[in-house]
């Protein structure tokens, strides 16, 4: 490996140690407890495809294990972004992590946990980012399950559902850049030892973390042996295309061995065309959600409840301590989008006011925001909120939102209208609602700015009043003590001059 | 004119007739004044939602440290409460473990029309702790043409403006104390002075690192043993009792403070700290000691001189190997400028004080930090300064994909080594004036 492997900075710059003691020489010496060591990764342009960790060990058990996280951000580390390996007492050691994150994402966070080896002494001889053309000379070095594990980590089906001895495992690591002009995926299978009707789902993503419900498309499957199949990709712009899954169902003991897998354009899509499943138009249609004038409205029967119980005429009642809604699956583009509109008939308890929180999130591998609004009306049973996107970078995509309520068991709400409004629409809505939380779309110039300052002091009369008072008074007493000084450095020099 | 001569013979009743110190201190308070009502950092409602919140909830015993500070928050919040607006919504908290607000609590905050009111009102008591440190600072000091220039220098220094009236931290509150404590030094009242510092320390944590020399500054060997004895030993037991007030606190009330799960002491990152695990953490407890073991064996006899040379070194050190936040180096100030009573050559220090407003605006402007030291502050007049760039961006889109000297971290890092190297001349002119000081 030459230096050019090296992007970024050594990691050795250690950002802290949990249950450690560093010793001379930059030794560790491990606790008992919980030893770890996490480090800050230097950003640079070109994101590392993994880290390669060398390191001395002494005072090692027989077996220990090390485990390494990683996270795309600073407060959280993840099961699911972690590297497990098992080691020997080799006093010199190289680790290779692959670092597993889309296009987007970006490492933050790097973490080492030592396992049962209590009172190890360690030293981190090289911390290096190694970018994705070096990474393949280092696979030796990798987690020995890395691969079954990072095809695991894709299913979101049980293991169990998937019995039957695939050709090859059906997943890309990361789809060539031309796969962003894909229109459909087509596939060729033989299948043999199939009962006469069997389920195959199609799932594709823009993400190599997680497949979901709402980009799948479920085929009903026949004993034929030879099938092709034409999946059109349904994607909005600006999305690429990451992963796929083909993941059969009810065909325990089938073996299958797929012939093709090919992504097609528009153009060669449509040759295909005989292949396109015949319900394939009804089902965008259920897909797509209605947008109106007004922005996009989502009717409560589509929202998943927690600790909520529907009562039908779009009431819902608080059943447990964490009441929320969770949206279905949205994809809106920030920019297009002022905020979120929700009007609400409020139990008795909240109609002077209520406390509602808007988690959201850009992707589906759980990484939220939040954005908080709070209710102050008058004592009125209708509550109007409206809670803009400023915070979220107009480039990013609202994909999900959460709607939590005040937890008081017993609590009706009737949920009118949930809406996602356009920016054509904002001040609209933004009127109907005496929401707390508000938040500037762009910079004015600085006149601009200073008049919108003293816009929002004339607000608060009462205060300025006082204010003025104040400084009138402290700036009358600074001329008086100005005056004086000047008529006794006069008198002064008269007296001088007599 | 006749209110000017009304105002004159007053001025004249009270003896400060030919003091240009008032106009001075008037004037900064008019300054700050202006500054109170339109900035802030998100800490600031962090701080006063756990202050309204504890009046809201019967709350006296909130956290274990900076109790003083708090306590002089709670008053003043609560003698002004009824001016407060919208408490409910605005001061909301959600969950007491997570008192410390995110951004969309803070908007919040910022965005209500009564921004302005809350400001003021919460900055009112460092305001009031501010002129009380001016009024100390001319106690201090002699000669009284030194005086004005040392009241000039506070009123008007960027740092402790910074650190109160825009970021609106409670730096003020234990500045005020560490003032009364060398004021009180200086008349020779040992256990009033160990009380100052025992508030300074309950008001910033940070201040416990000067007791000891505090201890040691008390300590003269012209004097006899048994009356050193009865000057050391009332403080010494003064001060462990503020360190450990706050512990014991928490025993006797069966658990723990409202808002904090875990005090300074017992912080993570403060076992990090003693665990070492910080490079820079060396040459700080190495200079630490050795200004301790240096002091001990110094001979001359002012308490206070021991004390402002020692406290302000060992802090100079502390900002020579840590970066921290901008505002921190407002700990500082205090000492150099009360040591201007001492100094020979009045100029030098002043010199040395002026580069470090210079080198510490400059450096910070490049350093940026998160929201800390930019336009970002200015969000309660216009919510609009938050979308504007830093300096730091700026200067990154300028200097573009140079990686020449002017690259930024290059800059940055001779920067923060400029500040560093102002930090030791200033350290030099404080190490002058035990010389000086001595010999008068």
């Amino acid at each position: 490996m030459n230096s050019a492997a090296i992007i970024g900075l050594s990691l050795l710059q250690l950002a802290g140690v949990n249950d450690i003691t560093i010793n001379n020489g930059d030794w560790l010496s491990l606790g008992e407890k919980d030893p770890y060591v996490w480090m800050n990764v230097p950003q640079t342009e070109q994101q590392p495809s993994g880290v390669l960790i060398d390191y001395q060990i002494t005072k090692a058990p027989e077996e220990y294990a090390v485990e390494v996280y990683y996270s795309t951000n600073l407060h959280s580390f993840s099961e699911k972004f972690k590297h497990y390996f098992e080691l020997t007492t080799k006093p010199n050691n190289q680790l290779y992590i692959p670092v597993d994150l889309i296009n987007d994402e970006s490492l933050q966070v790097f973490r080492l946990d030592f396992d049962q080896c209590n009172g190890c002494k360690v030293k981190l001889n090289k911390m290096i980012l190694i970018p994705e053309a070096e990474a393949a000379d280092l696979a030796q070095y990798q987690p020995l399950d890395y691969e079954s594990k990072i095809n695991q980590k894709r299913l979101i089906t049980a293991p169990d559902d998937r019995q039957l001895p695939l050709g090859e495992p059906f997943i890309w690591k990361s789809l060539p850049e031309s796969a962003k002009n894909a229109k459909a995926v087509l596939i060729e299978y033989q299948i043999k030892d199939a009962p006469t009707s069997y389920r195959g789902d199609l799932y594709y993503s823009t993400n190599l973390h997680l497949f979901s419900e709402s980009l799948k498309y479920s085929f009903e499957l026949s004993e034929r042996s030879e099938n092709s199949l034409l999946v059109p990709i349904d994607l909005i712009d600006g999305e690429n295309l990451r992963a796929i899954m083909f993941d059969i169902k009810d065909c325990p003991g089938c073996r299958m061995q797929l012939k093709k897998v090919e992504l097609l354009d528009q153009t060669a899509m449509q040759s295909y065309e005989q292949f396109i499943p015949a319900d394939y138009q009804s089902h965008l249609a259920d897909k797509k959600q209605n947008i109106s004038a007004n922005g996009m409205r989502i009717a409560l029967q589509d929202f998943s409840l927690k600790d909520l119980q529907l009562l039908g005429n779009n009431k819902v009642k608080v059943t447990g301590i964490e009441p929320r809604l969770d949206s279905p699956p949205i994809e809106l583009k920030i920019n297009d989008f002022a905020g979120l509109y929700l009007r609400l008939r409020v139990p008795a308890s909240q109609k002077t006011g209520m406390y509602i929180d808007i988690d959201w999130s850009t992707n589906r591998h759980g990484h939220r925001k939040k954005i908080v609004s709070r209710w102050s009306g008058p004592n009125q049973e209708t509550a109007q909120l409206f809670i803009p996107f400023d915070p979220i970078s107009a480039e990013r995509w609202l994909k999900y939102f959460w709607v939590r309520f005040e937890p008081q068991l017993g609590d009706e709400y009737s949920v009118e209208e949930i809406l996602i409004v356009t920016k054509d629409k904002r001040q609209e809505f933004q009127d109907l609602s005496p929401s707390l939380a508000n938040f500037p779309g762009a910079v004015s110039s600085l006149p601009g700015l200073i008049k919108g300052g003293i816009k929002r002091m004339l607000k608060d009369w009462g205060f300025l009043i006082v204010y003025g008072l104040i400084l009138i008074l402290v700036a009358t007493a600074l001329g008086l003590s100005w005056w004086a000084k000047l008529q006794r450095n006069s008198t002064t020099v008269d007296k001088t001059r007599i | 004119m006749q209110l000017a001569r009304v105002y004159d013979s007053l001025m004249t009743k009270y003896r400060v007739a030919d003091n240009p110190v008032v106009t001075i201190v008037l004037f900064g308070v008019l300054l700050r004044l202006l500054i109170m009502p339109f900035f802030a950092h998100v800490d600031l409602f962090s701080e006063f939602r756990r202050v309204v919140y504890s009046i809201s909830n019967d709350i006296y015993f909130p956290q274990q440290n900076r109790l003083v500070t708090f306590y002089i928050e709670y008053l003043f919040v609560w003698l002004f409460f009824p001016f407060l607006e919208n408490v409910d919504k605005i001061f909301y908290l959600e969950d007491i473990s997570l008192s410390t607000s995110n951004m969309s609590d803070f908007y919040i905050f910022v965005n209500d029309t009564s921004i302005f009111r809350h400001l003021f009102i919460f900055k009112l008591p460092y305001l009031i702790c501010d002129v009380v440190t001016m009024w100390l600072i001319w106690q201090f000091i002699d000669d009284k043409k030194r005086a004005t220039i040392a009241v000039a220098i506070w009123v008007f220094n960027p740092i402790t403006l910074f650190a109160v009236y825009f970021f609106g931290r409670y730096e003020a509150i234990p500045i005020m104390f560490i003032a009364a404590t060398a004021v009180l030094l200086k008349k020779d009242k040992p256990v009033w002075a160990a009380i100052c510092l025992a508030l300074a320390i309950n008001s910033r944590e940070i201040y416990v690192v000067t007791a000891p020399i505090f201890i040691i500054a008390l300590y003269d060997d012209e004097m006899r043993f048994w009356t050193n004895i009865k000057r050391i030993v009332p403080a010494l037991i003064i001060l462990a009792v503020a360190v450990i007030v706050p512990l014991a606190l928490t025993k006797i009330l069966g658990g723990q403070a409202a808002f904090s799960s875990k005090n300074v002491y017992q912080d993570s990152r403060a076992n990090a700290l003693y665990a070492m695990s910080y490079h820079w953490f060396y040459p700080l407890v190495f200079g630490y000691f050795l200004l301790l073991f240096s002091l001990l064996t110094q001979t001359h006899r002012r308490s206070e001189l021991t004390y402002l040379f020692g406290s302000g070194l060992v802090i100079a050190v502390y900002f020579m190997v840590t970066g921290h936040s901008a505002h921190y180096v407002a700990w500082l100030l205090l000492f150099p400028v009360l040591l201007i009573n001492y100094v020979a050559r009045l100029r030098d220090m002043v010199i040395a004080i002026l580069l470090l407003f210079l080198f510490w605006f400059v450096y910070r402007l490049f350093k940026t930090d998160v929201n800390l030291f930019t336009l970002f502050l200015a969000v309660p007049f216009n919510m609009e300064f938050a979308l504007y760039k830093t300096f730091q961006q700026l200067y990154m889109g300028w200097v573009g994909d140079t990686r020449a000297i002017f690259e930024y971290t290059k800059v940055l890092n001779a920067l923060k080594t400029a500040f560093t190297a102002v930090l030791v001349f200033l350290s030099i002119q404080m190490y002058r004036c035990i010389k000086t000081g001595d010999d008068r």
